[in-house]
């Protein structure tokens, strides 16, 4: 039993701090008509996807130390605060339906991530200008584009990347001669320090470019020919220390050499 | 500077500030600067309601500004330490010591070491009596109510409600400050506002044996002090945008006080006590602020936040409300702690409108006997109602929380918990729906009682760690036949610190900066608490834990 239903039981705040407890159903103004809960039961389900929009989106500034899961979350959140006709998963607990690219690796920025994006409304490019009003500074739309709703997924489209780094701590011209040994190499044995342990992979393997471009170590890489390099790890090979890494691209590629954006 | 510290650490997004709703001020065009210090990392004092209130309270000042800081993790910290750089305030990224304020917020004891930390990172001495100047060090939250244990390491503790008095004692300090005034003279005038304890003007007075026998205020200074509190919450300072984190926070959704205080005087609890008297917010306000909030963040989830919110005496029809409003926009309602003797079919058909987030109960112990000890009056039978009302409406998991080690409790009390987690069990999944395929499961959350000062049990000495160890063996006993039951249990060692602290009075003052120069820090986490240190520490000045926590 506590003082709003039995009476005072005498703890002497109120009178010390001149002040009482503040019930709503004490004062008619805040009381609220009982509610017809049976009635409101009736939910309209969450709408379902009728279009699909693919966006190419910049990640820069200190956005880039973000995590992956991190845009995605802002990403949602910016959804929600646009206002934009969003479509939801059906199920138990709805989610916004959206899905992405590649993963963004902390501390890499650059101007071609992808995700597409469902909307349970017809929407047109410029309402896309919403979206872009509730990102925050170093999350930018750099194109959209409505997509077939029945395209291949990003994840399974976009097979291609390439990276510009820039180094220190090094002399570019060995950086080249390096990029060039491994370039020219069968394959490049590379022990690779996951959290619990190690594992060997080749860097060559998925590697179709290795060299230096105007003062920039910059590499090309194919993401569904084994494990993809990372950008540390090319730049200890080629023996240089990393200030700032850039992914110039996220695109699709055929085995006959043809790069094309997932469009 | 910071893309090379950024590029060595871990989670370097926690530390880059700039978030959707920050303020940022010209630092120039202020004349008060005040930086609020969150004793853990950012990913927890993200999700602290008090801080955002504060923020918002003194940002709304345009003099004035209010930046944020959090503890930062080792790999940062120590590469702070390698460049020389101070600990720096999240916003304008200046070190704490150009402020004129450092507010420390007291959420929990284990955190007080980090303040210490916080201190020695930012340059400023740990001994109050060792400052000069400004900033003036200043702690308030829930902590405050027993402040001696820190009373070396800060100059000025808050006791209530905040989100006026960080405000009025900002201006001050700027008055002064302008006026040439002397720290001790800014002390002085402080100590003179209601609610605010300087401990520079009390001294503890001990008895023959050592022990603690009364505190003797200096001349003119209030030899009482009367916390703070705000009498309307209809005119809080509830900030309608909050600062979106970009990582993920401890509680990642929209924060919305819906009352301040609980009156039901359960026996153990400081809040129920500190918080008093129960201040409701009217449900056109708490409307009017979701609506705000939820355009203004994009969060899925509304919290409702209080000590006890199903108690709010317009819960089900603001529910309804809330969920008819939002739910097409897929935002859900979700009710973070649960009185099972308020919980309702009805309640339970509103929580579960958008998602089901899990859903806990607090019946606090086993048996009868023992709730009625602790004055939590709750009966079996609304516990069952409640569980019912739950499966019915779908729920497959929820969690309860018990606490062990209560004044009067025994070894049959115990095995109460196992009995009720039986019927709970049997109850869930009478009313499971035969279409619901997921398993049953039922988390007990088991901490140990921790007396605290000012509630009804602060006189009870805590369990020995042993005897807490034995009633945790035995409780794992008794549940063990049910399979869908799991218990996990609060660390022993860190309950009696934690009684010992909450309890503590002056002379643990030079313990605790002991203990943070053995390495004691972030003590509230498993892998960073070392009981072995806090030993060392309390033998170094000739007490130990056990003496203050039983």
């Amino acid at each position: 039993m506590d003082c709003r239903e039995g009476g005072c039981t005498g703890c002497g705040v109120c009178p010390a701090l001149g002040v009482k407890n503040m019930l709503c159903s004490d004062d008619p103004a805040r009381v609220l008509p009982p509610a017809d809960i049976t009635s409101r039961m009736k939910q309209t389900p969450p709408a379902a996807a009728v279009c699909r929009w693919r966006v190419r989106l910049a990640v820069e500034g200190p956005l880039m130390w973000l995590s992956h899961l991190d845009l995605l979350s802002t990403m949602e959140k910016a959804l929600r605060r646009s206002k934009l006709p969003l479509a939801f998963t059906q199920g138990f607990n709805p989610h916004i339906q959206m899905s992405w690219g590649p993963a963004h690796p902390v501390g890499i920025y650059g101007d071609c991530e992808w995700l597409d994006i469902m909307f349970g409304a017809p929407i047109t490019v410029a309402d896309l200008d919403k979206l872009q009003a509730q990102l925050p500074d170093g999350m930018r739309i750099v194109e959209a584009r409505e997509v077939d709703m029945r395209a291949a997924a990003l994840m399974a489209a976009v097979n291609y990347a390439e990276y510009r780094l820039q180094l220190t701590d090094c002399d570019m011209a060995q950086v080249a001669e390096k990029a060039a040994e491994v370039m020219a190499a069968e394959s490049w044995p590379y022990t690779r320090k996951l959290p619990k342990e190690s594992k060997t992979i080749d860097l060559r393997a998925p590697l179709l470019k290795l060299m230096v471009e105007d003062g920039a170590l910059v590499f090309a890489c194919r993401l569904d020919k084994g494990s993809a390099p990372r950008p540390q790890e090319l730049a200890a090979v080629c023996g240089g220390k990393l200030v700032k890494v850039q992914r110039s691209m996220l695109a699709v590629a055929t085995d006959d050499g043809g790069i094309t954006l997932p469009w | 500077m910071d893309n090379e510290l950024l590029a060595r650490v871990e989670r370097p997004g926690q530390y880059i500030g700039n978030e959707v709703g920050a303020v940022k001020k010209d630092w120039e065009a202020v004349q008060g600067r005040m930086v609020f210090a969150f004793p853990d990392t950012y990913e927890i004092g993200m999700s602290n309601l008090g801080m955002r209130i504060i923020y918002e309270a003194i940002n709304r000042e345009p003099e004035l500004l209010c930046e944020r800081t959090f503890t930062p993790l080792d790999d940062m910290a120590a590469l702070m330490k390698e460049k020389g750089m101070p600990l720096f305030s999240w916003e304008s990224r200046r070190p704490l010591k150009d402020f004129d304020m450092i507010g420390f917020t007291l959420q929990y004891e284990m955190s007080y070491t980090n303040i210490l930390y916080m201190l020695e990172l930012a340059g400023i001495p740990l001994d109050r009596r060792e400052r000069t100047g400004l900033p003036l060090i200043v702690a308030g939250g829930s902590c405050a109510y027993n402040p001696e244990p820190l009373a070396d390491a800060i100059d000025i503790f808050i006791i209530g409600d905040g989100e006026f008095i960080d405000t009025e004692l900002l201006r001050l300090v700027v008055k002064m400050r302008d006026a040439g005034a002397s720290r001790r003279e800014i002390l002085r005038a402080a100590a003179d506002i209601p609610g605010l304890y300087v401990p520079e003007f009390y001294t503890p007075q001990y008895d023959e044996n050592g022990k603690y026998s009364g505190m003797e205020a200096a001349d003119g200074v209030p030899q009482r002090i009367v916390k703070r509190c705000l009498p309307d919450m209809d005119d809080d300072v509830f900030p309608d945008k909050q600062i979106l984190p970009y990582t993920q926070t401890v509680h990642d959704r929209v924060m919305l006080e819906v009352m301040r205080g609980c009156e039901r005087g359960c026996r153990f609890c400081q809040a129920g006590i500190i918080y008093r008297p129960v201040r409701e917010k009217s449900p056109q306000k708490l409307m009017e602020q979701a609506r705000k909030l939820v355009d203004a963040t994009g969060y899925e989830e509304i919290g409702l936040i209080s000590l006890s919110t199903a108690d709010y005496s317009q819960v089900v029809p603001m529910m309804v409300g809330m969920n008819s409003e939002f739910r097409d926009r897929g935002v859900g309602v979700a009710l973070p702690s649960l009185r099972v003797d308020a919980f309702s079919v009805d309640l339970a058909s509103q929580v579960c409108q958008v998602r089901k987030s899990g859903l806990t109960f607090a019946p606090e112990a086993g048996s009868q006997r023992m709730r009625d000890v602790i004055n939590k009056g709750v009966q079996e039978e609304d516990l069952f109602a409640a569980v019912g009302a739950a499966f019915s409406q779908g729920y497959t998991t929820i969690k309860l929380y018990f606490m062990i080690g209560l004044p009067y409790e025994t070894m049959e009390d115990i095995a109460a918990i196992g009995e009720l987690c039986k019927k709970v069990l049997a109850i869930a999944r009478r009313n499971k729906p035969a279409d619901v395929k997921k398993q049953i499961r039922i988390n007990l959350g088991v901490s140990s009682f921790v007396p605290k000062c000012n509630t009804p049990f602060q006189w009870f000495g805590q369990n020995t760690p042993e005897q807490l160890k034995e009633k945790q063996r035995y409780l794992i006993e008794c549940v063990k036949p049910l399979r869908p039951v799991s218990v996990s249990f609060h660390d022993v060692p860190i309950s009696q610190l934690e009684a010992a602290l909450a309890r503590g009075d002056r002379r643990l003052a030079p313990v605790l900066k002991t203990a943070y120069q053995l390495g004691c820090r972030f003590d509230g986490w498993d892998e960073y608490f070392d009981p072995k240190k806090w030993e060392q520490a309390f033998a170094e000045h000739g007490y130990t834990i056990a003496q203050f926590a039983e």
